[in-house]
């Protein structure tokens, strides 16, 4: 009997029982969480539905589909591995948000109503903020800032559509079968909520900002959760919509395209990820069952090697202590090891023949083929082009090959755990790269698929053997150079001074004012009541305060009044 | 990279060429090398026009937002004083 627990509960546990163990033994009982996770999701049979009473609502917590069960599967096993990777690492504070980001992770992928999926989708963008200030640098302060200031914005807009859907149709759940394109105003606001998640540009410069930042094992977790939760959460409320497919492709090439002039190796691969989800989006906006198939068997797969190449990038920033291309070069002797376990992630993510990549990328491309969206189907090769040029040549090239730009004395020996959890991933790229039905197995619509046809083979080794020529011919003007890319981040990043100006400094600046104002006022009254004849009299502060003996008028002059007044009033009433 | 790492990767495109007049599912998968010549020059078309937007305005020094930053510092500091 399987224990009908929602494994996000599993991940928080962590939460409770970590911060209870001696520091030590901290970083080898995090693995504990993931791996139950992984049992609770592999043991929890399809269809289970557990619902829990709130307010006057049935909040689903837990909800088995095909689709959630392959994403679950590789959220807990890539938390086991960053795990594993961190196992040198002392810092409970980077363990508890792992915990809490994978967990909402897990959460959003099982839940089966809007209330939960909000909840752990808020708890996430926390969680992996803290990822990014652990590294306590002044930037990384700053990116974290601005990551989670993007976040909360994307949270708001789903949180706005959320209100909107259930105030029209009373429902909190999940639609059975997604929205349909541009079905309602909730279904926008939500649409875009999950898709500033997604990295969409222009709604991206949240990703290469932050992630680079990050700490080494923050970076790791980071590029594995936030965008592919947005895919599946796409995949589940917005399948086939039309905009998807191009908005895809401008993820695709845009990211390629700054990843190729990335100078930071972590940044590099911050872009790619864009790119890379830009193949599962136009997979959801494609919407066939095979194209669904293939958003799913390509976030499962860019997870393992994506999070490959970042550890392995990681492991440079360990041992020498930077990640700019313009001050690497020549380590391959060095770090033998560290190069051949990238290098299987990038002949992965490259989608060469018997590495993982290849069994995914080819799904996405032949859906759309099928689904006669050629242009899109050229431009995805093109951007698998740039995805070999990038990561495939030019990252390794000038990190572990080239000339040495600045010489590394020393390269500190890297920690047992961080092999193995990057052996261990390398393996599983090569077993699914050659057994495919593993993963097909596991998709949510029945499918068959041999991605090993002769036409696809043809395809993947023309295209790879030639953008390598064409990068080798021109290699000599490709010298990584010490610059940064100006994104769209420019615009928020520009007009932040003066923003600072509308809304921090007039805003004190009024304030200043109204008290400097006030403090005139109370002077002046407190001027007054010293001497206020003497004072109105003259404006200047008199000699002495005023004396009830000395200063008061005599006699005759109330008498006056008094007398002026009634003539005045008893006139007036005559005269009416 | 030596000579025999250019003969293996030759050999295998002209095995790919082969391969092509196999087994093809679209008209443009029957022209020999067709995504060779895609690859070559999606590549070279990629690397020229990044490298054009760079040069253009899109790469800057490392510092170029911190500078910005402190340039706005200083102004405020100046009018903090001025007041």
């Amino acid at each position: 009997m399987p224990i009908e627990l929602p494994p996000v509960l599993v991940m928080w546990l962590g939460l409770i029982i970590l911060p209870l163990l001696p520091k030590n033994a901290r970083p080898a009982a995090f693995l504990a969480f993931p791996i139950a996770a992984l049992i609770l999701v592999l043991t929890i049979p399809l269809g289970t539905v557990v619902t829990m009473p709130f307010a006057h609502y049935d909040l689903v917590v837990l909800q088995v589909t095909q689709a959630s069960r392959v994403f679950g599967i590789i959220f807990a096993l890539i938390a086991f591995f960053c795990g594993v990777y961190a196992l040198h690492m002392r810092e409970t504070g980077q363990q508890a948000a792992a915990l809490l980001y994978a967990g909402g992770a897990l959460g959003v992928t099982f839940c089966g109503d809007f209330f939960t999926l909000l909840v752990c989708w808020e708890i996430m963008a926390a969680g992996s903020t803290y990822l990014i200030w652990a590294r306590r640098t002044k930037p990384s302060q700053q990116a974290g800032m601005r990551y989670l200031l993007y976040h909360l914005f994307g949270g708001s807009l789903l949180l706005a559509g959320i209100i909107v859907h259930v105030q029209s149709t009373g429902s909190l759940l999940l639609p059975e079968n997604g929205f349909a394109p541009g079905e309602s105003l909730a279904a926008w606001l939500m649409f875009f909520g999950v898709m500033i998640n997604a990295a969409m540009v222009p709604l991206h410069a949240w990703l290469p900002d932050a992630y680079p930042k990050a700490t080494i094992t923050g970076a790791c977790v980071l590029s594995a959760f936030t965008t592919k939760v947005a895919v599946y959460v796409a995949i589940v409320l917005f399948p086939g919509w039309p905009i998807l497919m191009i908005m895809g492709v401008a993820m695709a090439i845009w990211g390629v395209s700054y990843a190729f002039l990335a100078n930071d190796i972590r940044e590099i691969l911050s872009y790619h990820i864009i790119s890379q989800v830009g193949y599962m989006i136009v997979a959801v906006g494609i919407g066939t069952e095979l194209a669904l198939n293939g958003a799913a068997a390509f976030a499962f797969s860019n997870i393992l090697y994506k999070t490959l190449m970042f550890m392995a990038t990681g492991a440079v920033l360990y041992a020498v202590g930077t990640s700019k291309l313009s001050e690497l070069g020549a380590l391959a002797s060095r770090m033998k090891w560290v190069l051949v376990l990238y290098m299987v992630g990038a002949l992965s993510i490259s989608g060469f023949p018997l590495f993982m990549g290849f069994i995914s990328k080819t799904m996405i491309i032949t859906a759309a083929g099928d689904s006669s969206a050629y242009a899109i189907k050229f431009l995805l090769i093109f951007a698998s082009v740039g995805t070999f040029l990038s990561v495939g040549i030019k990252l390794p090239y000038y990190t572990w090959f080239h000339e040495e730009k600045t010489h590394h004395a020393h390269v500190r020996p890297i920690p047992t755990g961080m092999f193995a959890a990057m052996t261990g991933v390398a393996v599983l790229c090569v077993v699914y790269g050659i057994f495919p039905g593993l993963l097909y197995a596991e998709l949510p619509y029945f499918m068959v698929f041999t991605p090993f046809t002769i036409p696809l083979l043809v395809e993947t080794t023309q295209i790879l053997i030639f953008t390598f020529f064409g990068f080798w011919l021109v290699r000599a003007k490709l010298t990584p150079k010490d610059k940064i890319s100006l994104d769209v981040d420019w615009f928020y990043r520009r007009l932040a001074p003066y923003l600072r100006q509308i809304f921090i400094s007039w805003v004190n600046v009024f304030f200043d004012t109204a008290e400097r104002l006030s403090f005139r006022f109370a002077d002046f009254v407190s001027l007054l009541s010293s001497d206020p004849m003497h004072v109105l009299r003259t404006m200047h502060r008199p000699l002495r305060d005023f004396d009830a003996d000395t200063d008061r008028p005599p006699l005759s002059t109330p008498i006056t009044l008094t007398l002026l007044v009634t003539v005045a009033v008893a006139a007036w009433s005559l005269w009416r | 990279m030596k000579q025999w790492h250019w003969i293996v990767l030759l050999g295998l495109t002209a095995l790919s060429v082969i391969g092509q007049f196999i087994e093809h599912n679209y008209w443009w998968e029957a022209i020999p090398g067709f995504f060779a010549v895609f690859g070559f020059v999606g590549s070279l078309v990629l690397i020229f026009i990044a490298k054009y937007c760079a040069n253009l305005f899109i790469a800057q020094k490392p510092n170029y937002y911190d500078a910005l930053q402190q340039d706005h510092d200083t102004d405020q500091e100046v009018n903090t004083n001025a007041h």
